[in-house]
């Protein structure tokens, strides 16, 4: 059993099976550390990346039917969970779980203009009015005849 | 056309670099992580294990979960020990992607850009923010870019949409060297560089680049009649074919059975015939579900007026009583058909454009494609677009007409006029 410690400084004990499906955890594991404190993952974040991996430890035939519907239900988060878990994922070395996520991240950027995009993951526009305007003109091609949302006011 | 094959070489070692490149970055982000942290400001004393040197960051993503507590009121969500709130989260909620590296914001905009359905989905993108224009512009992020992002409308080209697909091509993006090459080569008359971007395109065994510079070597296009290589179109030909290009199959069943540039096999052409149909079938069924539990596959439904419509019949497979719709054409024969087309640019004077409405391809010299040996009509940059069209349109329409006296035709080997007419096709078809 291998214990993890959230940045929250909460504690869980997993089954060192599960666990190595995350390289980074794989390494230390094998470097006979059982204690593992990850400071830059919190707890709500860790308790679905175990959840994650308790789901995809045995793979069998059967269950992979289960497995892509968990998988699908599992993407069903906010973005800010989303982007906590690529965080997290990464630093884990969670290969799988990226894999998963930036596709769901891909096509929520998706079909959507500018501004919503803007709007949707909090992106402050840092282009002054004729920049923003000469980037519209260099990309007008794309656009095929389609209206550009009004951001130049 | 031999300079094709100086270009090869260029193209070779282009690839070589490209492939190692992409092979790089493909096993390890920590090579891209490396090469761009360097520069930017969230990595100053950064340590070798990843994750563990951003606690500024950290604190914005915790923060921001205690923004983004069920009780959207604000308020102290008290629990958490942490009180300190960065500057720009009490103004405005803080850049969800500024609490990843960059080398997982190419990674989102690569799964982004390879499965983007129009390149309004990318574009959008880029301008956003300072940021995400930069990193948009990255070659991986390029490179991964699909065919449908590259589709570019011939209504909407200027030099911006030029330089944005010769970006794409100079990341490496096989889709943007075939579309760029097909451009150059027949709308903008850039012969030799049109031609090198298809080579480049080509020897990463791209099926539709070989299969269009057979077809430029069928016809010696760019050149006059004798730059004609017909075993070098039947190589490149041969090559798409196993590949899969269907296309590709039906032109070297053709020129099998007619002796075309390679030793006559009447029985191996038939072959490959039929195996173009067959994929042709397993395509359409694979992609298209839809078709199936329409109630329309089954029945005939000619519209032959309607071009690239998901409802367009496949007309070989009518042979077999299997009515299918046809596979979508690729953007750059779009292109080209939009561009000589609904755009109204001329190729040139007297010259014609193939009469298969999928192709797009015009002549680049007089008299350079074939026509229809019945009626003297319609003309084809290659047997293959032939076959569709008589199957999909010109069979209802073709009628003998007075043989015109050889002054406009260019003559087969074997000094016949044009093609040989479909009928014989069916006979082929119908004996499988």
């Amino acid at each position: 059993m291998i214990t993890l410690q959230s940045s929250d400084k909460d504690v869980f004990e997993i089954e060192q099976s599960i666990l190595i499906q995350s390289g980074t955890i794989k390494n230390m594991v094998e470097d006979d550390f059982t204690f593992i404190p990850l400071p830059s993952v919190d707890t709500e974040t860790l308790i679905k990346i175990i959840e994650y991996m308790k789901k995809h430890a045995d793979k069998t035939d059967s269950k992979e039917k289960n497995i892509k519907e968990f998988d699908k239900d599992f993407m069903k988060k906010t973005l800010n969970e989303l982007f906590a878990l690529v965080f997290a994922a990464n630093y884990l070395h969670i290969s799988s779980l990226l894999e998963l996520l930036y596709p769901s991240i891909a096509d929520r950027i998706k079909d959507k203009i500018t501004e919503a995009i803007r709007q949707i993951f909090s992106i402050r526009c840092d282009f002054t009015p004729e920049e923003e305007r000469r980037i519209i003109m260099d990309n007008k091609w794309a656009h095929e005849g389609t209206e550009i949302e009004g951001t130049l006011d | 056309m031999s300079n094709i094959y100086i270009y090869r070489e260029r193209a070779h070692s282009a690839f070589v670099v490209a492939g190692v490149v992409c092979l790089f970055t493909l096993l390890s982000l920590h090579y891209i992580h490396q090469v761009i942290s360097l520069s930017l400001f969230l990595y100053k004393g950064m340590r070798k294990r990843r994750g563990v040197a951003y606690p500024k960051v950290n604190m914005y993503i915790e923060n921001r979960l205690v923004k983004r507590a069920k009780d959207f009121s604000g308020n102290g969500t008290g629990h958490r020990k942490r009180s300190k709130l960065s500057p720009e989260v009490t103004g405005h909620r803080p850049d969800l992607f500024d609490s990843l590296p960059d080398d997982l914001v190419l990674s989102i905009l690569c799964k982004l850009t390879s499965s983007a359905a129009s390149p309004t989905d990318f574009v959008n993108v880029l301008i956003t923010c300072k940021r995400l224009n930069g990193l948009g512009y990255h070659s991986l992020v390029l490179s991964k870019a699909s065919q449908k992002m590259l589709a570019v409308n011939a209504h909407n080209w200027s030099e911006s949409a030029h330089g944005f697909l010769k970006l794409c091509a100079d990341a490496g993006n096989i889709e943007a060297c075939y579309t760029l090459g097909m451009i150059r080569f027949y709308c903008l008359q850039n012969r030799g560089s049109g031609a090198s971007l298809m080579a480049k395109a080509a020897i990463s065994s791209h099926a539709p680049s070989l299969y269009s510079l057979a077809v430029i070597q069928f016809n010696g296009s760019g050149g006059s009649k004798i730059d004609k290589d017909l075993r070098a179109g039947v190589a490149l030909c041969a090559r798409a074919a196993f590949l899969g290009h269907i296309d590709a199959l039906r032109e070297l069943g053709h020129c099998l059975q007619d002796g075309y540039g390679v030793k006559q096999n009447i029985a191996e052409g038939r072959r490959f015939l039929v195996q173009a149909n067959a994929r042709e079938l397993a395509t359409v069924l694979s992609m298209t579900p839809s078709a199936l539990t329409s109630g329309g596959w089954l029945t005939w439904n000619p519209l032959p007026h309607h071009r690239h419509v998901a409802g367009t019949v496949c007309p070989l497979l009518s042979d077999f009583g299997c009515n299918v719709p046809a596979p979508e054409a690729h953007p750059a024969n779009r292109f080209l058909t939009e561009w000589f087309s609904s755009k109204g640019v001329v190729p040139g004077t007297g010259l014609r454009l193939c009469s298969h409405a999928g192709c797009g391809r015009p002549e680049t010299r007089r008299h350079e494609f074939r026509r229809c040996s019945v009626c003297g009509t319609v003309n084809y940059c290659s047997r293959a677009c032939q076959a569709l069209d008589w199957k999909m349109r010109h069979k209802a329409v073709c009628t003998r007409v007075e043989r015109r006296i050889d002054e406009d035709g260019e003559n087969d080997a074997n000094g016949e006029i044009g093609f040989d007419n479909g009928d014989d096709d069916d006979q082929n078809m119908m004996q499988s």
